[in-house]
């Protein structure tokens, strides 16, 4: 799609509401510095992408803060809208800017949150070429370079994918599981110790394999263990043996320890399960099953009736006699009783509810008398490595004190605190089990049911209580009473003399999970190559992206602004260096030659001014390479720095871009080098406006001619009086004669009524009212404007060409008759 | 591999049959644009935890 129009309203340099008209090819905006033509490429950038290059890419985004909004403008909110065009179609964008700098979108007319084609623009290159970016992916280092290129070439997705590989290799251990990190820890801690003994060097230089199986590791250590102390025993007898060597050594000196008895899966949701069978108790449905026994209790003196009243209806049977005096009874006797009394048998289902509810809260309360017991028993079980600790404080005092107070005053503080937790548990258990029998004798007995369940509610509450706050105590401990539990049986083992006995133990207990922890190991460690694959790919792919066609393309444009006189000394193409190992580098260099000779960069060795010709064909490459939504493309001031020679080379690349379908807006501070570049591309005849003021309203955007008319009549003359003139060079005379006329009605009309107009937006029947409204007489009038309607048929009917020759040379007489109202 | 760019799409698929490591391949399988570490970090934290869960 390329731009017909833009539209902008107190936006950066623009307050004042501006309109500018593109030309489908080309388009030329010339102003002095500081006159607001970037706010024109800035005004599309920040429409496509809701920020400005330059924003994107300040250091401090602080500084840039409200640069958005003109700062004279004060009459709503600012807004950029273009008017873009394709064969197809024709669609408007517009975007409000927010008072936090947000963009509010209109595709035309109706309000998004993403242009339609964002996508497609996430993949394409920005259509700016702007002076401020045209060195900065050349001379950024080689590594950022590869980013700058990934993102020009549309294989961003790629990097961003390279970028997340490498940081999940760089540090995998950050976010393992909890079980895996303990586990490593362990193995580790493990291998260390082992390390530290040298009769068992050969184990240790095992464990240190990249790979180890149980089973392997299991006979290495049978086979030192049956060497050292068990002798020749079964394969299946060598860790009880051990065990029992260690075991009688430590005894000898400290029989208690510090382990937590853990509880296994069963145990836990057992554990899980009685202690909600206890605050069941004192759940609203619990509550109400006692309020509910309550309430029927006052039933019970109806169900008597029912039961007698049941048995009346028993006896009477099928016959209409009384059946307790056999009194023959009347129909109306015997339609009250069934009337009145009949009601009574609905009642008789209560005596059934009364009993299932009993049986319901006794059963209750039975499961969770048995719960409360046996969780105080588990508890106890538990603990009891602690709770047995106690008489033997000393001991381990004598023990650990010295060479570990930090863990001798843990153990100590913990086991206390667990003493007498678990002594508060029993006393509360005790209230519970006497709560529980208390209602249920009150449940049987239907008295005080409500007081007995609030009673035993609450002594439920302090159970759970206790019992919480004994498993905040293991849980906050469980680590290091872990570690003090290692260091102590270390402990014991050296002073027992049996510390080499105590590491096989550990080693033999634990080779699935050192087997586990090296396969773990392995996994990680092999996360270098995974990198290196991605790494390599992700290169291959840059390389091909840039070091065939596209090399070709940049360098192509490269040739075109390459002058004779330049010395020999040239970019010569992109490609990824190499390694020592011949994989390739993450980076993107620029080759150089000097007079055919390789130079180490171009960066170093290229001119100031080459640097920024590469530049910029670097970015009108990856323009033309890449699919984008959008043909146009906005070049702001690519020449500078450079010499005449260049500059005009460079008019052979944009005719070049234009003959390769896009439409090229060009933004310079140099009038004299736009005019030649509109003399380069007479023939296109696109539009040019120059920037004659800046105030604080914005900039004064005037349209010009694109050649004046005098320079036109000259070459109309030169055609018609060719010897080799034909009907081409009368239809171009033609043509040329038009934009004259046109191009002088402007100008009289403008001197006439002081009104400007655009040449390039009028039309034929605009010009008789043009020039009648500026006062020129009628009979010149009619003759243009016949002139007009001539020149337009010679257009399409190849008859008219024989005489047009003759035709325009009256039409030149009509414009220089004309052009005389134009002079003072 | 799901709600990727076109062109993601097509690499990772390409990348995922270089790769030889069947490891490597969960892990560039698990990978989405959105959250490419978190979805990288989750898979390998996936396959070292089975490991640790295997019975043996």
């Amino acid at each position: 799609m390329k731009i017909k129009s833009l539209s902008v309203q107190g936006f950066r340099g623009f307050n004042a509401h501006k309109t500018i008209e593109f030309h489908p090819l080309l388009t030329l905006i010339s102003g002095r510095n500081s006159y607001g033509k970037t706010s024109i490429s800035e005004c599309l950038e920040w429409l496509i992408y809701g920020e400005t290059s330059k924003v994107r890419q300040a250091d401090s985004t602080e500084e840039y803060k409200g640069s958005y909004r003109n700062r004279h403008f004060d009459s709503g909110l600012p807004f950029v809208e273009i008017k873009l065009f394709s064969i197809e179609e024709e669609i408007e964008l517009q975007a409000d800017l927010n008072v936090d700098e947000t963009q509010s979108k209109r595709y035309n007319g109706t309000v998004i949150n993403d242009w339609p084609f964002a996508k497609q623009l996430s993949l394409a290159p920005p259509p700016f070429i702007l002076q401020h970016s045209l060195k900065e992916l050349i001379l950024a280092p080689p590594s950022r370079r590869f980013e700058g290129f990934a993102k020009l070439l549309g294989l961003e997705s790629l990097e961003h994918m390279l970028s997340a590989v490498i940081q999940l290799c760089t540090k995998p251990d950050n976010r393992l599981p909890r079980d895996v990190i303990e586990l490593r820890t362990k193995i580790n801690s493990l291998k260390q110790r082992a390390a530290t003994f040298p009769a068992l060097a050969s184990i240790s230089k095992n464990l240190k394999q990249k790979k180890i199986s149980s089973a392997t590791l299991t006979k290495i250590l049978n086979e030192e263990v049956k060497k050292r102390y068990t002798g020749a025993v079964a394969d299946e007898s060598v860790l009880p043996r051990l065990l029992a060597i260690r075991d009688e050594a430590i005894s000898k000196i400290f029989s208690g320890t510090v382990v937590i008895q853990e509880l296994d899966d069963a145990e836990k949701m057992k554990n899980s399960q009685e202690r909600a069978s206890l605050i069941k108790l004192v759940s609203r449905e619990s509550l109400e099953k006692a309020g509910k026994l309550s309430a029927k209790k006052i039933t019970e003196g109806l169900l008597a009736k029912v039961e007698f009243f049941e048995l009346g209806i028993k006896i009477l049977g099928d016959s209409k006699d009384c059946p307790f005096c056999g009194r023959q009874l009347d129909e109306k006797s015997l339609g009250h009783i069934e009337n009145e009394h009949g009601a009574l048998l609905a009642q008789a289902g209560l005596k059934d509810e009364i009993k299932e509810l009993k049986d319901q809260i006794s059963n209750d309360l039975s499961l969770a008398k048995s719960a409360a017991e046996t969780i105080c028993k588990r508890y106890e079980r538990v603990l009891s490595n602690f709770t047995n600790l106690r008489p033997l404080i000393d001991k381990l005092k004598e023990i650990l004190d010295h060479k570990y107070p930090d863990h001798f005053k843990l153990i100590d503080a913990i086991s206390m605190g667990l003493d007498q937790e678990i002594e508060r548990l029993k006393e509360v258990k005790g209230n519970v089990l006497s709560e529980i029998t208390e209602a249920s004798d009150s449940v049987e007995s239907q008295t005080n049911e409500m007081a007995a369940f609030k009673s035993l509610g609450e002594t439920v509450l302090e159970y759970e209580q206790v019992l919480k706050k004994l498993d905040g105590i293991l849980n906050s401990n469980k680590e290091k009473l872990s570690e003090a539990d290692k260091i102590l049986k270390h402990e014991l083992e050296a002073r027992a003399g049996v510390d080499e006995v105590g590491l096989l133990i550990e080693l033999l207990e634990n080779t699935v999970k050192i087997e586990k922890a090296s396969e773990i190991e392995e996994v990680l460690a092999n996360l270098k190559t995974f990198r290196k694959e991605v790494e390599q790919f992700t290169i291959q792919k840059m390389v091909d992206a840039i070091s065939t066609e596209f090399s070709t393309e940049v360098m192509n444009l490269y040739e075109q602004i390459r002058t004779t006189g330049d010395p020999d000394v040239h970019f010569a193409g992109f490609d990824a260096p190499k390694n020592q190992d011949g994989s390739l580098k993450k980076r993107v260099q620029i080759k150089a030659t000097s007079y055919g000779e390789e130079l180490h960069s171009a960066v170093s060795s290229l001119s100031e001014s080459k640097l920024n010709a590469l530049g910029l064909c670097l970015s009108l490459a990856t323009n033309l390479k890449m699919d984008s939504p959008f043909e146009f493309l906005v070049i702001d001031d690519p020449i500078q720095s450079w010499d005449v020679e260049h500059e005009e080379a460079f008019i052979d690349v944009i005719q070049s871009l234009i003959e390769k379908g896009r439409q090229v807006i060009l933004l310079s501070h140099n009038e004299t080098w736009l005019r030649k570049v509109r003399k380069g591309c007479r023939d296109i005849n696109g539009s040019y406006y120059e920037i004659t003021n800046y105030t604080k309203e914005g900039p004064d955007i005037v349209p010009q001619n694109w050649v004046e008319w005098k320079q036109r009549l000259d070459t109309v003359d030169a055609l018609i009086k060719s010897t080799h003139s034909n009907q081409i060079f009368v239809q171009l005379a033609e043509q040329e004669m038009r934009q004259v006329l046109v191009q002088l009605t402007c100008e009289v009309y403008k001197k006439k009524t002081s009104k400007s107009k655009n040449p390039n937006n009028v039309g034929e029947k605009e010009i008789n009212k043009m020039l009648t409204e500026s006062g020129i007489p009628s009979n010149l009038v009619n003759n243009i404007s016949q002139a007009f309607v001539t020149i337009d048929d010679a257009h399409h009917t190849s008859d008219h060409y024989v005489t047009g020759r003759e035709k325009v040379k009256r039409y030149h007489s009509l414009a220089h008759e004309l052009a005389k109202y134009t002079e003072n | 591999m799901t709600d990727l760019p076109d062109n993601s799409a097509e690499f990772l698929k390409e990348l995922e049959t270089i790769l030889t490591d069947p490891i490597h391949k969960r892990i560039i399988h698990a990978y989405s644009t959105n959250e490419p570490l978190q979805t990288m970090e989750a898979e390998l934290a996936r396959v070292v935890q089975e490991i640790v869960n295997r019975e043996d």
